[in-house]
């Protein structure tokens, strides 16, 4: 009885140490509050990244961008994982209206362990750039995330 | 008088353990229904928040929809993600963001809304999405947070959103 009540005891302790540990690390989220302008041929680092650890045994992640953008060309956006190349690009197409508005967009990628990803520390970054037509895609306020799957 | 005995030292000894024994079996018991809650409740309810109806909202930006949902921050405040994800028709161009704990409505990264559709609910939809990134210097305090949805037309007064089915959620935890 003893040894089980100090059992359930130390798990407590040892949970209440974890709670932090469970919250988003921030160097999992990003978020940009000026406007970017790109004018490159894809595929090029579009500058922004977020870091993430795995455990000894790899699992895949989840990682989303969300922005805000006007983009006078057809164009590709992707990542890359590890500074591998730019892998699991998807397509943005020209939005450039004269009331000067912007459109939103979302991508979300799952990322294998078979995609570079390493024990510990993973760095991924957002990348793209734009078709054969040329132009330039301008990035409004946006969030990079990525997320450890269970 | 009456001879008051003075206990001997195996029995202070004895009521000492029994002391101690039973504040371990109530922290425990404590702590086993601290263990057991999680798995009841992996998400808590107040940070979700599905609605099945459409709402129409006209005005400029930006004010108040009466959509919340609410989280815990440990003593370590940590950022969270915002995620809303909805149907709608807009008669303009429309702009939304988060209120942070009654804070006023700020964009937390995309933010814009286009135009589609004649805002009355007739004909179809389109969907958008958006991810927003809170961080602790936006306002996040230990204990309860509260994000409320707002925004607004960004060219005229009379432009209307409609929003469809839509859910909003914001999660701290892996």
């Amino acid at each position: 009885m003893k040894t089980f009540v100090i059992g359930i005891a130390l798990a407590c302790v040892a949970m209440g140490i974890a709670t932090n540990a469970y919250a988003v690390p921030p160097n999992e989220v990003l978020r940009i509050e000026t406007n970017q302008t790109f004018t490159g041929a894809c595929c090029s680092s579009l500058g922004e990244t977020v870091t993430i650890t795995e455990p000894k045994m790899v699992v895949p992640v989840t990682v989303t961008f969300s922005t805000d953008y006007r983009a006078s060309g057809n164009g590709l956006i992707g990542i890359s994982v590890n500074g591998h190349p730019c892998a699991t690009e998807q397509n943005f197409f020209t939005f450039a209206p004269a009331d000067g508005t912007f459109r939103s967009l979302n991508y979300e990628w799952v990322v294998a362990p078979a995609d570079g990803l390493v024990r510990g520390n993973n760095t991924i970054a957002v990348c793209g750039g734009l078709g054969f037509g040329g132009g330039s895609i301008t990035f409004g306020f946006n969030t990079l995330a990525v997320r450890i799957s269970k | 008088m009456i001879p008051i005995s003075k206990p001997g030292r195996s029995e202070v000894t004895r009521t000492t353990a029994a002391g101690i024994k039973l504040g371990l079996l109530c922290s425990s018991l404590i702590c086993l229904v601290m263990l057991l809650t999680p798995t009841a409740s992996a998400v808590a309810g107040k940070e979700l928040l599905r609605v099945e109806q459409n709402q129409a909202f006209q005005g400029i930006c930006c004010f108040s929809w009466p959509e919340s949902v609410q989280v815990t921050e440990p003593s370590k405040v940590m950022p969270v993600v915002v995620t809303w994800s909805t149907d709608y028709q807009a008669t303009g161009p429309f702009l939304v963001g988060l209120s942070v704990n009654g804070k006023p409505c700020k964009f937390f990264g995309s933010a814009s809304i286009q135009p589609f559709g004649p805002g009355d609910g007739s004909g179809p939809f389109e969907s958008r999405y958006f991810q927003w990134n809170i961080l602790p210097g936006d306002g996040l305090r230990r204990g309860n947070n509260t994000f409320t949805l707002c925004g607004g037309a960004t060219l005229s007064s009379s432009a209307v959103i409609l929003l469809g089915f839509n859910t909003l959620s914001v999660r701290t935890t892996k």
